[in-house]
């Protein structure tokens, strides 16, 4: 899974492999709602289930 | 290996423990700083105030300060240079924001997983309690196995505690799971600290121990994140109750149709302020009644009881441009109160917690130039000070930001000198000219910005801000800010008019002031329309171009000259002073770019406008 929105943190810079909801380092909310990611065909509430 | 070692930047007496701040942007640790060595660093409510490591002594050991990270690793140069002060750390005074636990504890707990000794100052008790965040301090040190001390930083509450329980940090719960790869590394390295970072695939860290870095980043940092988030489960227990005010006012800056009118307000407020009552009247009585009226007839009369004024030494010390008139009357009578006035708006502003609401009202219209909202906070420091501002587009999440906004802050923001003179020679035209004056310098501004987010290659980054809570600034903070910041001017500019004033006194005696006159002449005269002394004011402008503005005080023009001319040396090369920074921050080639392209926009815009008047 690489279509997040981030490449990395736009708060602290980490670097984002794979889909990311928050950022791991600073805890930094990344995506709120699907609409906000690039186009990944899962849905975030999958991911948080996970 | 100078790339990880900071002992070439710092002098460390011999035996002298190495004692680290450390901690997230914007949680106090420049006032910690400031508390333990008597330095005074600059302390504001916004995050990167500090992007250069300061140190002080303690006892024998040596403080020092570190710019605000969110990891011990290398994703930007800030990280870096805090990077290789923490590996190298003795004891780290671990500074944390209470309000944003879960975002902090990361580097706490990363700095305990590189096995440093560390105490833990939980900051913004306050803060945190108005909120109605509970924090059991006694769990959170169990936890953590480290002291944990509860500060009000802005109060100076608790900070003695810290300073007396320095030396009582130790080795804290380690959190890592991956305990036989680390072990393999540190056999390599036998440097317990560089191996978790080796661990955690920093490229540096890797190169120096000549090892290829491992690729368990996404591990170490999950396996961190869930220990964390299991701490702030057991030490944490909320209960809601945060300012009601505060966060509707807060609410209310950042929605545009209230945002923008309150912004505007407060530019309003700030006019008044500067450009009315510091321009005019505090400006009328230091410059005009003291200095002109009753300083200079002295000093003249003074020195001319030892030599001959109209001698060239004379004419250096008491001239036109002399020393000991021109340049006192400039600095002192004409530019230190508006520097000050301007200095109190802006620590004002930085305190409240203003500014990251500001970049989050106007991110969409900085989009438009290729940058985002966090570019507002150079640019208003940029009224303050073109060179200090220029240092803070580091904040920029890339190159391209970082380029573009050094171009605009070069060439279409009036540091706090200028526009004072600037106010105060366009005030008197009334409204009409003064509208000219902004709605021009706008233009060119988004213009260049447009240009430059066509042409640059690249992409800008989103705006992702922490807004740090509203505060009601401090007001010893305030003057002592606006004291340290007046001073630096003084310091630096001072120094600069002395030798643009002997310059220019040289260059008129020798006659080269009128040969250059009478060579650009065919530009200040024909193109600008302006009188041909003006092109002393520029050539005044290209050693400080408040220095070239407050020429222009001196010429009597018509009021289209007036504000042709005001136009042209606002858009002028920046000063000196910048111009050395903005080599140090970008590469030569993109620094004479900037350079030749604020001579070509300056005259270009100056000419069109005088066709457009006249």
């Amino acid at each position: 899974m690489s279509c997040s929105k981030f490449k990395s943190c736009p708060q602290c810079g980490y670097k984002i492999e794979g889909f990311k909801i928050k950022c791991p380092r600073c805890n930094k909310v990344l995506l709120k709602k699907c609409s906000e990611c690039n186009g990944c065909k899962l849905n975030i509430k999958d991911f948080k289930k996970k | 290996m100078n790339c990880c070692d900071i002992s070439h930047q710092i002098d460390i007496p011999k035996g002298a423990k190495k004692i680290v701040l450390a901690g997230n942007p914007n949680v106090g640790k420049s006032i910690f700083f400031n508390y333990l060595t008597g330095i005074y660093v600059d302390v504001s409510n916004f995050p990167g105030t500090t992007l250069d490591i300061s140190h002080g002594k303690f006892n024998k050991d040596v403080i020092i300060d570190t710019p605000g990270v969110y990891g011990v690793s290398s994703f930007n140069d800030e990280e870096i240079v805090a990077r290789d002060t923490i590996a190298q750390a003795d004891i780290v005074i671990n500074i944390v924001d209470s309000t944003h636990l879960e975002r902090d504890l990361f580097l706490t707990q990363q700095i305990i997983d590189m096995g440093i000794p560390v105490i833990v100052a939980l900051n913004m008790m306050d803060e945190s309690r108005e909120r109605g965040l509970n924090i059991d301090v006694d769990k959170l040190s169990k936890e953590l196995g480290v002291e944990i001390i509860p500060t009000v930083a802005t109060k100076q509450k608790g900070l003695k505690n810290v300073k007396e329980k320095i030396y009582e940090a130790k080795k804290g719960n380690k959190s890592l799971k991956l305990n036989d790869k680390l072990k393999e590394i540190k056999d390599k390295t036998n440097n317990e600290r560089d191996s978790l970072l080796i661990l955690e695939g920093d490229e540096n860290i890797s190169k120096k121990h000549d090892i290829k870095p491992l690729n368990y980043r996404e591990e170490v940092y999950k396996q961190r994140r869930i220990r964390i988030d299991e701490i702030i489960k057991n030490v944490i227990n909320i209960k809601e109750s945060e300012s009601k005010f505060k966060s509707k006012l807060s609410r209310l800056m950042i929605k545009p149709i209230t945002g923008i009118p309150l912004l505007l307000g407060f530019l309003y407020l700030i006019y008044k302020f500067i450009g009315v009552f510091v321009a005019q009247t505090v400006v009328g009585l230091t410059e005009e009644t003291f200095f002109a009226e009753m300083y200079e007839p002295f000093i003249k009369g003074f020195v001319g009881n030892y030599l001959d004024i109209t001698s060239l030494f004379g004419k250096l010390l008491v001239g036109e441009f002399g020393i000991l008139t021109m340049t006192i009357t400039y600095t002192f009578g004409l530019l230190l109160p508006l520097v000050v006035g301007f200095y109190l708006c802006l620590s004002i502003l930085e305190d409240s917690g203003y500014l990251p609401r500001i970049a989050t009202l106007v991110d969409r219209l900085l989009n438009k130039i290729g940058l985002n909202g966090r570019a507002i906070i150079p640019m208003l420091l940029g009224f303050g000070c073109v060179t200090m501002a220029t240092i803070t587009t580091r904040l920029l999440g890339s190159k391209r930001e970082k380029i573009i906004a050094i171009f605009l802050l070069g060439l279409a923001i009036p540091c706090s000198a200028q526009i004072g003179v600037i106010a105060g020679l366009i005030a008197p035209l009334g409204a009409k000219y003064f509208i000219i004056y902004l709605a021009t310098l706008f233009i060119v501004y988004v213009l260049a910005g447009t240009f430059l987010n066509k042409v640059l290659p690249g992409e800008s980054s989103d705006l992702l801000i922490d807004l740090p809570p509203l505060r009601l600034p401090k007001i010893k903070n305030i003057l002592m800010k606006t004291y340290i910041k007046s001073k630096s001017f003084v310091k630096e500019a001072g120094p600069i008019f002395l030798i643009g004033a002997i310059v220019i006194t040289v260059m008129k005696e020798v006659g080269f002031l009128n040969y250059i006159q009478n060579l650009v002449a065919p530009i200040t005269v024909n193109w600008l329309g302006l009188p041909k002394e003006a092109s002393t004011a520029f050539i005044m402008g290209i050693v400080r171009r408040d220095f070239g503005a407050a020429g222009l005080n001196s010429l009597t023009m018509t009021p289209i000259q007036t504000t042709v001319s005001l136009i042209t040396i606002t858009l002028f090369v920046p000063c000196i002073a910048a111009m050395m920074i903005i080599l140090k921050e970008r590469n030569t080639k993109e620094s004479l770019g900037i350079w030749f392209g604020s001579w070509i926009a300056a005259f270009l815009t100056g000419g069109i406008v005088f066709r457009l008047l006249s």
